[in-house]
């Protein structure tokens, strides 16, 4: 029986729920001693000088570092921060200094033993602020505080609006929001001349590995990064957030001694690196039967203080989500904005939420306004199967279509859906929005995008799967076991996933741009196929027969024409190690994904395949307090074969309950001296288990030619359309739209003193 | 200076076996039980008693470990998730985690499990409303907490037939 479309239980679930797995807080080393950082109280200050000088002869104090200690600049992006800060602090919670000592609390005595005296400079907050020309500068080397403006045309605009019966158009905000993994993040560095270890759970290792090594001015070898269990990631911990293995670092470079470091959750949301805010002003032209033409957009991003990887998140956030519909013509600019406010970064989505928000807000304006039902005029313009988009997608499979007829049919089906007109107070409302996201994506690092895998088969027949992509909680590993199992032929259990470690894995990019099920997942398919292909060879020999009528089931290789032959791999395995003086079953493949793009205009084919989505909310919004209940959601998928539907479904319930928050509560909001000020999960609202909606599911299968097994991508498009889908059915409940996320109580209750209609 | 506060000896049973610890008596427990005995199965994920990661079972009470003072843990009785599988057996609730996908990245696994036997040790059959309350302590990030919801009513119907089966329910 195929493992493939099969409900499998995580490989790693039994320690997960015995307390047994590790996560990096959990590693303690000989000699170990913690670290703590000291942080920046202003938003934007000259730091005149550092005095040390007490902390260091304090007892139980190993080491103190200061950004004389750190003296090269990094960058994901653009090179624009040092691990401690040097010359000026640019945010509330900047690293400004670090000590290490022998608990926790002798290193918070420490850390208020050193004195900075700073020099305090006007600071800038708002992006749309900072743009102007007499704005306090956040890096003095980017003007107006523009660290990355970007603009493309496709086709020609002007003639399309120019032909245009209808426009609408609208400025969208959305806020910075929080990626809210409950594991906090924390490095353990062994600096043992001339070679660091890092035990971090980082997303993307070896990417990681590369600025690790620049920011300390060692060369990439000396560094090893051996990434335990992961509690959580969502893009936070793809390789942005770096100051804590660095900071940890520079101080085990100085003491010789191991040096953990976790955050607090307050240190964690202070200086992270959350969804950017983001200001989008679009217009949206179309002929009165509903035609779209084209579309006009200006982007202005909240970088924060430093850049890290949001300049690619930004480039992404222009481009991806408009593929959804054929447009004929567009114009884009993009800015990305410096402020006085924590760095910002990936997080589930890579700016396509905000992105859909804006689009998405746009279409059900323009199917008002020409009196056409939000589902229809969707269904008139959406891609389909074998499109060329007009940002150059190329879409073998596309169930758009599909997805949107489905999400119609649950809900028109559903017999316990409350139909009823509300309450004079509470208004119901039904809202809909779809999705694209890409399975890996060409601009991910540099010239290429893929994966390598190393299989090898133990003498007992156990299967042993080397990827360098990382699990961060999603059930990658998981995923690339199944495909491994499935094309060898032997028992999901018999398969193990090695963590991810630099000193053995074989490279790769990392998880994130929903990638690994694509990229990670065929370089194991071919992998464990050559696998299969060298067992089945030997057998072939040692069973007197052709390989051709050989094939593998539940570990053991059979004659398809003589059931009498048969043997077991592991007998196979045993027998290749001894006739070959050692040497395992074991093979090595790479999978390279042959997609092209721009770097410049970003037009091109950026992923192997796209997955398509549509979500269908209700909402009850109580105009007397201002408070939205999103009851029930029902979502329909392309994500190409699904090929476990436990995590399937599992990924799209919590990207849509992640999605809710982001609509009605979440948003990391900072006073006018940029302190947040809701850095803890009281005051920032995540989703709870009393809150969640009712989801229905449905996949729609297509078979994605490029895929494993057919499948593409999940993980990142279970959210990218609920804010935007919630935001209209907020507008359809009130008869009045909102324009900034979160929604908020207050917001609520002025849009339905302005415009609540009768229902 | 770093000044070491005045340590006390406590004595807590933890998994059923006896702990005498010398401990600073105004650290959290869930310092006691990761950084001394060395039960790193509980998680902090807040220490603020905002999360519910590191939440065990004391006196059969689910508690957050963060916000119980160390010297007020003398003379208890705690649970932790080690505590629950017995002779290498999962515990129902264990099992049904793993067997609906109740888990994603686990670090919040511990405490929600933790949440969801306190519950099911004094309410056995609870309905999804009862579920809800009793988990609403528990902060979790990946799944959307529909599985999770899954998990403890088929716990429940698990617990409930071995009850049927075996005169006696092994407690963990």
């Amino acid at each position: 029986m195929s493992l493939i479309g099969t409900s499998l239980p995580r490989i790693e679930s039994r320690n997960k729920v015995t307390g047994r797995a590790i996560y990096g807080d959990d590693i303690s080393l000989p000699g170990m001693v913690i670290g703590k950082i000291l942080r920046s109280p202003y938003a934007h200050a000259r730091i005149v000088s550092v005095d040390t000088s007490r902390a260091e002869s304090m007892d139980g104090v190993f080491a103190v570092v200061t950004g004389a200690d750190a003296q090269y600049i990094f960058g994901e992006n653009i090179a624009d921060e040092y691990p401690l800060a040097r010359g000026k602090v640019r945010y509330v919670g900047d690293e400004v200094a670090a000590v290490a000592a022998v608990s926790e609390a002798c290193a918070v005595a420490a850390l208020n033993a050193i004195e900075v005296a700073y020099e305090t400079l006007p600071a800038v907050f708002e992006p749309i602020e900072a743009m102007k020309e007499d704005a306090p500068l956040v890096h003095e080397s980017s003007p107006r505080n523009v660290a990355l403006h970007v603009d493309f045309k496709r086709g020609d605009p002007e003639a399309a609006f120019a032909e245009a019966d209808v426009v609408v158009e609208g400025e969208f905000y959305t806020s910075n929001v929080y990626q809210g993994y409950l594991e906090p993040v924390n490095a353990v560095a062994d600096w043992q001349p001339p070679r660091l270890t890092l035990y971090t759970a980082l997303q993307s290792p070896y990417r990681s590995r590369i600025n690790i090594a620049r920011a300390l001015g060692l060369s990439v070898s000396q560094i090893r990064i051996v990434c335990p269990e992961m509690g959580g990631g969502f893009g936070g911990k793809v390789s942005t957030n770096l100051k804590v293995p660095l900071i940890a670092a520079l101080l085990s470079m100085k003491c010789g001694r191991p040096v953990k470091i976790t955050l607090t959750r307050e240190e964690d949301m202070e200086a992270g690196r959350p969804r950017a805010g983001t200001v989008v002003r679009s217009s949206l032209a179309l002929k009165k039967d509903g035609t779209f033409l084209a579309k006009k957009t200006h982007i202005i991003y909240d970088n924060g203080a430093y850049t890290g990887f949001s300049a690619s998140v930004m480039k992404t956030m222009a481009v991806r989500a408009e593929n959804i519909y054929r447009f004929k013509a567009c114009e884009t600019q993009a800015d990305l904005v410096y402020t006085n406010k924590t760095p910002t970064g990936p997080y589930r989505g890579f700016g396509t939420p905000m992105a859909l928000f804006a689009l998405e807000s746009l279409v059900d304006m323009a199917s008002e306004k020409i009196g056409m039902d939000p589902l229809e005029i969707r269904l008139k313009n959406i891609a389909q199967k074998g499109d060329v988009t007009l940002h150059g997608y190329v879409f073998n499979t596309c169930g758009l279509k599909e997805c949107l007829e489905s999400v119609k049919k649950m809900r028109d089906a559903d017999k316990e859906r409350q139909v009823s007109s509300c309450s004079t107070t509470v208004k119901r409302g039904y809202g809909v929005a779809l999705c694209i996201h890409n399975s890996g994506n060409r601009l991910s690092f540099g010239p290429f995008d893929g994966s390598t895998a190393i299989v090898r088969c133990e003498e007992d027949g156990y299967i042993t799967v080397f990827s360098g992509e990382q699990d961060c909680g999603q059930g990658s590993d998981s995923v690339l076991a199944q495909i491994a199992a499935e094309v060898i032929g032997v028992g999901y259990d018999r398969v193990r996933v090695l963590t991810k470690d630099s000193e053995v894995s074989p490279f790769g990019i990392g998880t994130f741009a929903s990638r690994v099920t694509m990229m990670g997942g065929n370089a194991v398919r071919l992998a464990a196929g050559k696998v299969r292909d060298r067992l089945i060879s030997e057998a072939a020999v040692m069973l007197n027969c052709k390989p051709q009528e050989l094939f593998i089931s539940n570990g053991i290789v059979q004659s398809k024409v003589d059931p009498a032959k048969h043997i077991e791999i592991s007998e196979i395995a045993r027998s290749v190690l001894h006739k070959t003086r050692g040497e395992h079953i074991l093979e090595r493949a790479v999978f390279f994904a042959n997609t092209e793009v721009d770097q410049k205009t970003l037009y091109g084919n950026v992923s192997l395949g796209y997955c398509f989505g549509a979500q269908l909310c209700e909402v009850e919004v109580d105009v007397e307090t201002g408070k939205v209940r999103v009851p029930k959601v029902y979502a329909a998928y392309d994500v190409g074969k699904v090929l476990n539907p436990m995590g399937a479904e599992g990924q799209l319930q919590g990207g849509i309950v992640q999605g809710i928050g982001m609509a009605l509560t979440e948003k990391l909001a900072y006073g006018e001296d940029g302190r947040l000020q809701n850095p803890n999960f009281r005051d920032y609202r995540m989703m709870n288990i009393v809150d969640i909606p009712e989801v229905r599911i449905e996949f729609i299968e297509t078979n994605e030619p490029n895929g494993p097994f057919g499948a593409k991508s999940i993980a990142e498009a279970s959210m990218d359309p609920t804010p935007a889908a919630v935001a209209n059915a907020v507008a359809n409940a009130l008869g009045a739209r909102a324009f900034r996320l979160p929604i908020e109580p207050e917001h609520v209750i002025t849009l339905a003193k302005g415009g609540a209609r009768c229902c | 200076m770093c000044e070491i506060g005045s340590q006390i000896a406590i004595s807590m049973k933890v998994n059923g076996k006896t702990y005498e610890v010398l401990v600073d008596p105004l650290s959290p427990l869930s310092s006691v039980l990761r950084d001394q005995l060395r039960l790193t199965g509980t998680k902090v994920g807040c220490g603020k008693g905002e999360c519910g990661a590191c939440t065990v079972i004391m006196d059969g009470r689910a508690v957050n470990s963060c916000l119980v003072m160390a010297g007020d843990a003398d003379g208890s009785e705690i649970v932790t998730i080690e505590g629950l599988a017995s002779s290498g057996k999962l515990h129902p609730i264990q099992e049904a985690f793993v067997e609906t996908g109740a888990l994603q990245c686990g670090f919040c696994t511990p405490g929600m499990i933790m949440s969801a036997k306190a519950l099911l040790d004094s309410n056995p059959s609870p309905t999804e409303e009862e579920i809800r309350r009793a988990l609403s302590g528990n902060l979790c990030r990946c799944t959307g907490y529909h599985k999770i919801i899954d998990a403890v009513r088929i716990a429940s119907k698990l617990i409930g037939r071995n009850t049927n089966q075996e005169p006696v329910l092994r407690g963990s």
